[in-house]
């Protein structure tokens, strides 16, 4: 398996969310990369985890599972994943998989922060 | 195209008045021909030899959708180097409905397994009990193809051979 061709960048958003920049290729070999920001997301105490997709180039459905494994993880800590910066491909994707259901999809940054915020 | 009507250069997303959004939206990604295209229920024909019922009319459930504890589960079998990835997975589709057990039957579609199809599956249960249930290929590569579970069947997810 070769390496996973995404980088995925974690910054503070304010308040108690954590952004994750999502850039490259999503798929199962992926998994150390994003649980390893993850864990750098959820140090500072952040509440909420925003999954920013706007550099999302590629995801097979070992990424997608991946996501379900970070969906339990974070549900574990009590910690509320939120996505956003879907393509209307990807966001299709979530839907018809229902990970909608447990991952709420806004259309970008700035709304999930305004939605954070209230 | 002469060379009196080939365009000298291509125009910009915001020349043609496309917003950031609708420019990166009409880009089809890699993975486009890949994955099903959006369902809310599952339609399917009548097929010969299964009994057909509890998938026509259905909503897909994934793991998020299911009860209990949630489990993932990997089993793998050693093939040997000279059978690639890709001429395993591609026998795989060819000849999946004769890999079933006994008293199982898997009716696909003819053209083997391709991303929105919809089968329908006959599970023997034990005790002459049977279970008419489907799938719904949610994914499928040249390396990978992934099944999703209709309401009624007793996995609430996705079952991925690679």
């Amino acid at each position: 398996m070769g390496e996973p061709e995404v980088r995925m960048d974690v910054r503070q958003a304010g308040g108690s969310v954590a952004v994750v920049d999502i850039k490259g290729d999503v798929t199962a070999a992926c998994e150390p990369v994003l649980m390893s920001a993850y864990e750098e997301a959820s140090s500072g105490g952040a509440a909420r985890v925003l999954l920013n997709f706007t550099g999302l180039e590629y995801m097979n459905s070992g990424g997608i599972g991946m996501l379900v494994t970070l969906l339990v993880r974070a549900g574990r800590q009590r910690q509320q994943l939120a996505a956003c910066g879907l393509s209307e491909h990807y966001r299709e994707i979530f839907e018809l998989t229902r990970l909608d259901e447990a991952i709420t999809i806004y259309i970008d940054e700035a709304s999930a922060l305004a939605d954070a915020g209230r | 195209m002469s060379e009196e009507t080939m365009p000298e250069r291509v125009a910009g997303a915001e020349q043609i008045g496309l917003s950031a959004r609708e420019a990166k939206a009409a880009i089809q990604p890699r993975d486009a021909g890949n994955w099903a295209a959006k369902v809310e229920r599952l339609a399917v024909e009548q097929r010969d030899g299964v009994r057909g019922t509890n998938v026509a009319g259905r909503r897909l459930t994934g793991p998020v959708q299911g009860f209990g504890k949630m489990w993932e589960k990997s089993y793998s079998l050693n093939a040997g180097q000279v059978t690639t990835p890709q001429d395993a997975i591609a026998t795989w589709k060819a000849h999946f409905p004769e890999f079933w057990p006994k008293g199982n039957r898997f009716a696909g579609a003819l053209a083997g397994i391709s991303p929105g199809d919809v089968a329908l599956l006959d599970l023997a249960m034990g005790g002459g009990v049977k279970l008419s249930t489907g799938v719904f290929v949610l994914y499928a590569d040249q390396e990978s193809f992934t099944l999703m579970t209709p309401q009624g069947h007793m996995f609430a997810g996705w079952i991925t051979f690679s």
